[in-house]
Formats: C-alpha cells, sequence, structure tokens
C-alpha cells in the first residue's frame, strides 16, 4: 500500500494551474522530498495533499481512501512564515493546537494531552521554553515550535512545508534526528527541500516538480541531470500556455482522474 | 442632566445597555483584530444602514427588534456577496471589501434620504444609525441587547480554544478532522450581532473603530488572547460610558465620534506606557543606554590618566584632552557626575583622583575595548588602525560571559593591537 497516491492531479488558483497532471506514489514508511524551484506549486502539492485545497482534476488517495477518510492519520505542518508569530500566546498553547484534532469540537484539553504536548516539547528541546510567549522567539524555536505541535498530534502521514529553511545547525540536528525516528517508527514523512545535497544523502524517495511532476521515485533515478536540468532550466512555457487554455474547456476540468 | 439623575431609571437602562454593547464588541472586536479581518466588521456595519431601512419601508415602525431583524438579513447578504466576490481571483481582498462596503452604503443612504423626504420628521430617528445615539436605549432594547450579548459571550466562551487556533493558523486547523464550518459560521454570527446593537450607540461609519481600538489598547499589555479579551472588555466599557455621559449632558452631540475619540486615546496613552513594547519605554531604554555609553567613555579617560598619573590628583584640564576619545565638551558636568556617582574623590585645590569604585568600573571598559580590538585584529583581519574606532560601540555590549569567552578564543592575551597593556579582571 502506498501512503500517497496522486492520479493526473490539476490544481488551479482562479484560472492559473499551479499543479497539472501530476501522477505520484509515495511508499509507505520513508522518507520523501518534494524538490523544486520557487513558484514550482511545492506547497500547493502539500497543502492539496492534506486536503486543504480543492482538486480540480484527478485524484488523491491517502492510504488507499480518500483524504476526508483519513484526516485524524495525517498531520500538515505549513510554512513558518505562513503565520504571524507576534501572537498573543504561548509556546505550550501552540503545541496542544497539536491535540485538537484528537478532541472534539468544543472540548477542553485534558490530562492525556497536555502529557503528550509536554513530550512533544522534551523531544525537539523546547520544554525549558514551553512558557515563553511567541514574540521571543527565533526562528529556529518557531520551527521547533511547528514540529512539535505537528509531533503532538501523533500522525502516520507528515507533511512538512520547508521545515529546514533558515534554521541553525543545532536545530537542523534536531529535525533531521526526529524524522528519522518517525520513519524508523513506520510513519511517512514528506518533506519540501531546497537543497539538493542534503536530499540527496538524507532522503530515500524524491518528488521533483515544476508544475507537473518531472520524477518521482528512489532518489538515485530521480536525481539526474537531465531531470534537474528540465527542473530548473525554467517552467515550460508551452506546457503553461496549454494548460492555461485547457482550463476553459469545463468538461476537460470535469474529468476525474485519467 | 445632572450627576444626581444617574440613578432614574431610565438612565439605568441607557447605561446598562450600552455597557452590554461595550462587552459584546470588545469580545468579537479582539478576534477580528487577531484575523485581521477588520475591515469585515466595517463592511457588516455598513450594511446595517439599508437593513434599518428596508425594514422601516416595510413595517412602518422603527422599534429595535424589526430594525435588527431587517439589518441582520441585509448584513448576512453584504457577507454573502464578499464571499460571491472571493470566487474572482483577478480582485483583490481589499478591492472586493471596498466594493460590497461602498454599494451598501449607497443604497443606505438613498434609502434613509427618500423616507426623510417622503414622511418628516419623526423619521430622523433612523439617521442615529449613521453616527450613533447612545440615550435613546429603552429598557426595552436593554432585554434585546442583552440577549444578543449572551448568545455572543456564550458562543465565545464555547469555542474560545477554536477561534483562537483558526486566528493563528488557520490552515494548520483546516487539515484536522474538525467540522470547522459550525465555528467559523457561529464567528460570523456573532460578528453580525455586535455590529448590530454597537451600531445604534456608535453608529455605523465608525462601528470597526469601536471593534478594533479596545483589543488594540490592550495589546501592549498582554501575554495571552484572554487577557486581551479581559483588558479590551475594560477598555470599551470605558469608552462607552463616556459617551453615554457626554450624550446624557449635550443631547445634540452624536455619541459614536466621542466614543471613538475616547478609545483612541486610550491606545494612544497605551501604546505610550506599556511596559517594553511602549513609546515612553523604549525612549527610556534608548536614554538609558547614552547614558551608559557616555559614563563609561568617562571612565575609559579616568583609566587613561590614572595610567599616566598614577595615585597623583589632576585637576580639570587633565580630563578635557581626552575629548576625541567621545570625552564630549563640559568637563564640569561630567566631573559633578563622577564625583556624585562616587567613581573620584576630591582634592583640595579642585584637583580629583579616581577611587577603587571608579578604577574598578573604568578597567572593565577598557579590558572589553582592548579584548574586542584584539579579536578584529586577529580574527576580522581589521587593519590596526581602524580597530579603535569600531571597538568604540562594542565595548558598550559585551557581557561578562562574552568578556570571558572572547579572552579565551584569544588565549588569554597582555596586549591589545596598539601594544597597550589588557588590564586583568578586577581582582585577580
Ligand atoms: N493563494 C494563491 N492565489 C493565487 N496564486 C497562488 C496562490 N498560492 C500560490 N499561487 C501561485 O501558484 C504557484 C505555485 O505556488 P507554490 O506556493 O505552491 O510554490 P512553491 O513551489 O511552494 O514555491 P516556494 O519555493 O517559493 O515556496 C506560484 O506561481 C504562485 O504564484
Ligand atoms: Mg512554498
Amino acid at each position: 500500500m502506498n501512503a500517497i497516491e496522486c492520479r493526473d492531479v490539476a490544481v488551479f488558483y482562479g484560472r492559473r494551474a499551479a499543479l497539472w497532471g501530476v501522477t505520484c506514489q509515495v511508499p509507505l514508511g520513508c522518507l520523501a522530498a518534494v524538490v523544486g524551484p520557487n513558484g514550482a506549486g511545492k506547497s500547493t502539492f502539500l497543502r492539496a495533499v492534506a486536503g486543504l485545497l480543492p482538486v480540480q482534476r484527478g485524484e488523491i488517495r491517502l492510504f488507499a481512501r480518500p483524504i476526508a477518510e483519513v484526516r485524524s492519520r495525517i498531520s500538515y505542518m505549513p510554512q513558518r512564515e505562513s503565520v504571524d508569530w507576534d501572537f498573543p500566546l504561548t509556546v505550550l498553547d501552540v503545541v496542544l493546537m497539536g491535540r485538537y484534532g484528537r478532541l472534539k469540537l468544543f472540548q477542553r484539553p485534558g490530562r492525556l494531552d497536555y502529557e503528550r504536548a509536554w513530550e512533544a516539547l522534551r523531544h525537539v528541546g523546547m520544554e525549558q521554553h514551553a512558557h515563553r510567549q511567541l514574540g521571543e522567539l527565533s526562528g529556529g524555536q518557531q520551527q521547533r515550535v511547528f514540529l512539535a505541535r505537528a509531533l503532538a498530534y501523533d500522525a502516520d502521514l507528515y507533511l512538512m512545508d520547508e521545515p529546514f529553511a533558515g534554521i541553525d545547525a543545532a536545530t537542523e540536528q534536531v529535525l533531521l534526528e526526529v524524522v528519522h525516528e518517525l520513519r524508523d517508527a513506520g510513519k511517512t514523512v514528506v518533506v519540501v527541500h531546497h537543497d539538493l545535497q542534503v536530499v540527496a544523502s538524507v532522503f530515500e524517495w524524491v518528488m521533483l516538480l515544476n508544475l507537473h511532476m518531472i520524477a518521482a521515485g528512489p532518489v538515485g533515478e530521480v536525481l539526474t541531470a537531465q531531470h534537474l536540468h528540465e527542473a530548473y532550466g525554467g517552467r515550460s512555457a508551452l506546457l503553461s500556455e496549454v494548460v492555461q487554455r485547457v482550463a476553459l474547456h469545463r468538461e476537460v476540468m470535469r474529468r476525474k482522474g485519467a | 442632566m445632572e450627576w444626581g439623575s444617574l440613578f432614574h431609571p431610565v438612565v439605568m437602562g441607557v447605561l446598562v445597555g450600552n455597557a452590554l454593547i461595550a462587552v459584546g464588541g470588545a469580545l468579537v472586536g479582539t478576534f477580528a483584530v487577531l484575523r485581521r479581518e477588520a475591515l469585515f466588521g466595517d463592511v457588516l456595519a455598513h450594511a446595517v444602514l439599508p437593513g434599518v431601512g428596508l425594514a422601516y419601508v416595510l413595517s412602518h415602525r422603527k422599534d429595535l427588534p424589526v430594525l435588527v431583524v431587517g439589518a441582520l438579513v441585509v448584513a448576512l447578504i453584504a457577507a454573502a456577496a464578499v464571499d460571491l466576490l472571493r470566487r474572482e481571483p483577478r480582485l483583490r481582498e481589499d478591492a472586493r471589501l471596498g466594493i460590497v462596503l461602498s454599494v451598501s452604503f449607497g443604497l443606505g443612504i438613498v434609502l434613509l434620504t427618500a423616507l426623510q423626504r417622503q414622511y418628516e420628521p419623526q423619521q430622523m430617528g433612523l439617521w442615529r444609525f449613521l453616527f450613533g445615539q447612545a440615550a435613546v436605549v429603552t429598557w426595552a432594547d436593554v432585554l434585546l441587547i442583552a440577549a444578543i450579548v449572551a448568545l455572543i459571550i456564550g458562543f465565545v466562551a464555547l469555542a474560545f480554544k477554536e477561534l483562537v487556533a483558526l486566528s493563528f493558523d488557520a490552515q494548520f486547523l483546516r487539515a484536522l478532522p474538525l467540522p470547522l464550518r459550525w465555528v467559523e459560521m457561529g464567528y460570523r454570527g456573532v460578528l453580525v450581532c455586535a455590529i448590530l446593537v454597537g451600531v445604534q450607540s456608535v453608529g455605523a461609519l465608525l462601528m470597526v473603530a469601536f471593534l478594533v481600538l479596545p483589543p488594540m489598547a490592550a495589546r501592549p499589555w498582554v501575554r495571552h488572547v484572554k487577557s486581551m479579551v479581559i483588558g479590551a472588555v475594560l477598555v470599551s466599557l470605558a469608552a462607552v460610558l463616556m459617551g453615554v455621559w457626554v450624550s446624557l449632558a449635550l443631547p445634540r452631540v452624536a455619541t459614536g465620534p466621542v466614543i471613538v475619540t475616547a478609545a483612541a486615546v486610550v491606545v494612544v496613552l497605551s501604546h505610550l506606557f506599556a511596559p517594553r513594547r511602549g513609546g515612553l519605554a523604549q525612549l527610556w531604554g534608548r536614554a538609558a543606554r547614552a547614558l551608559q555609553r557616555w559614563d563609561e567613555h568617562v571612565h575609559k579617560a579616568l583609566y587613561r590618566i590614572a595610567e599616566k598619573e598614577h595615585s597623583e590628583p589632576w585637576n580639570r584640564r587633565r580630563l578635557a584632552e581626552y575629548r576625541q576619545q567621545g570625552v564630549s565638551k563640559g568637563t564640569v558636568v561630567m566631573l559633578l557626575w563622577l564625583w556624585l556617582t562616587g567613581s573620584i574623590r576630591w582634592h583640595p585645590g579642585f584637583r580629583w583622583s579616581i577611587t577603587e569604585h571608579g578604577l574598578k568600573k573604568a578597567v572593565q571598559v577598557v579590558r572589553r575595548h582592548r579584548l574586542w580590538e584584539l579579536y578584529l585584529e586577529r580574527f576580522l583581519r581589521v587593519p590596526p588602525e581602524r580597530v579603535h574606532t569600531e571597538a568604540e560601540l562594542i565595548e558598550h555590549v559585551l557581557s561578562p560571559e562574552l568578556e570571558e569567552q572572547l579572552e579565551q578564543m584569544l588565549q588569554y592575551p597582555q596586549h591589545d593591537p596598539h601594544g597597550r597593556p589588557i588590564p586583568p579582571q578586577w581582582g585577580k
């Protein structure tokens, strides 16, 4: 069984395509990287897999089921810059949010939830900062808080958007350790990453993206000079143009899968 | 009206009604601020005008329940219109909100002016929704307001954790298996409710300020959303009661502007006096740092003098020789300061010498200065003739821990790049 299976997925913002014809799989229990230039659609891909964006065409299945049925098994970690860190909350409050998915609507977190939150904080080495204000954290500490929140949820599939961006060596070490521990515990981890060197040495599975999926598979097969040139040599103007025109035809858009 | 009449039943009704309005506005306003959605509230407030106009045209009555229903319907239509425009990705959010706001306001003005022509003059009562008139709240209105505000308090208490989490990171929450649609709908509902009851006191034009200013005033003082809500309620109550008082004393003055001006004054004062984040605290910090720099420069000069004169007393002119090194003019002030802070001792004939306290302080500055000079030269390869100016600033910011690290890295040096001795730590 695959953790993620995408068939011919297209996602549009208005009339502009961010993803087109994306077909790929991520095997269960592997460490996968999503790689591609800026604006390639990496964040869009992750958000579509997390069920945050409507998929206009094609289908995404997680653990061989529709996303809506397995939401309790996926943990999404947005880009750090996507939130306002000058927010009147403490670190512990944010990590507790990781438990909200295990609670009913309006239900208060209980003892177990606090225990799990503290555990996650210890895991990322932030327990001494639990009662700090968010506004007082450094970039690396913010990233650790986000990681702790994702861990507190205790999911089977982790989707992390650029967790390695703008952090120091110590935080990178913590992140790598946690990611490996998750993988060893049989979880699947998908990470958007910009450093091809790290990707080649740390990850097992790579998805090379630029509007469409240029290649997806084991690191050795994907990171070839040919593929990289295709991905980073600029977005195919022809494909963008064709996709824009195709988007006007409702029949094409409505087709589910290919 | 006089203060004695404060306990008159009519006045009490006005006070209670407006206090409730303040509480509702502050609760919802806090989340509008945290979600950065203040302008959306502005749209809803402006949609109240055509709402009350329409309600009056259809029912020919102007008691509050009827008008509230009309306003509710039209506000929800306006919200739906914003949602509809959100499907057009080429429009930006400010354009969408601007369009709906202006159109509903325009419609409202058309309706109200037409009504005014047709049935003067008692319909003038509708105009109070434009600028607000706090003093016309009756006990019957209070019951309705209380019911609506109870609804707001109940919802915010129930959904507090979800509302906070949605304000902070909606994307993360939406990926969870939670039926958040109910929370979002509920939030929109209480936003409309708070605006409906608020508009009659504050007026549609200034409603957004009434929502946003109290939480803004509370923000620099608080560390948690809970305290932000409480702070906003207090500020809002103060502003509204101020408005009521003016409204009772000067019936011709519209209340909305008074309330909003009072709240704005609190915002300015709050941001001036807040600890750490406040303007005064920052000014004070800057002044304190400038004083520290000056004080340390003067001590450095004292050290140089002591190096040359040993323990011989010296006179004022001796200090003035160090002008280029940050010792400014006004040696009299300087000597007075040093004497008052116990760094120098007086000798007959207005001659001075450094005290142990002064020497201790001076040694510390000179040590840091010379260590940093050496570090600049050795590690950053700054040419020796430039290290002095660069070290002038850094010497004030080095902590004892950094100083120790520095010394370790430089392997406990004896001399700075100019060949002058680096004094050992005091007491060693
Ligand atoms: N909310 C949005 N509305 C409209 N267009 C969007 C939106 N979000 C992203 N896009 C566009 O979709 C494309 C893909 O964006 P996406 O954020 O997925 O790229 P990315 O690969 O994550 O880039 P980066 O490396 O900069 O994070 C870009 O061209 C971007 O401009
Ligand atoms: Mg991105």
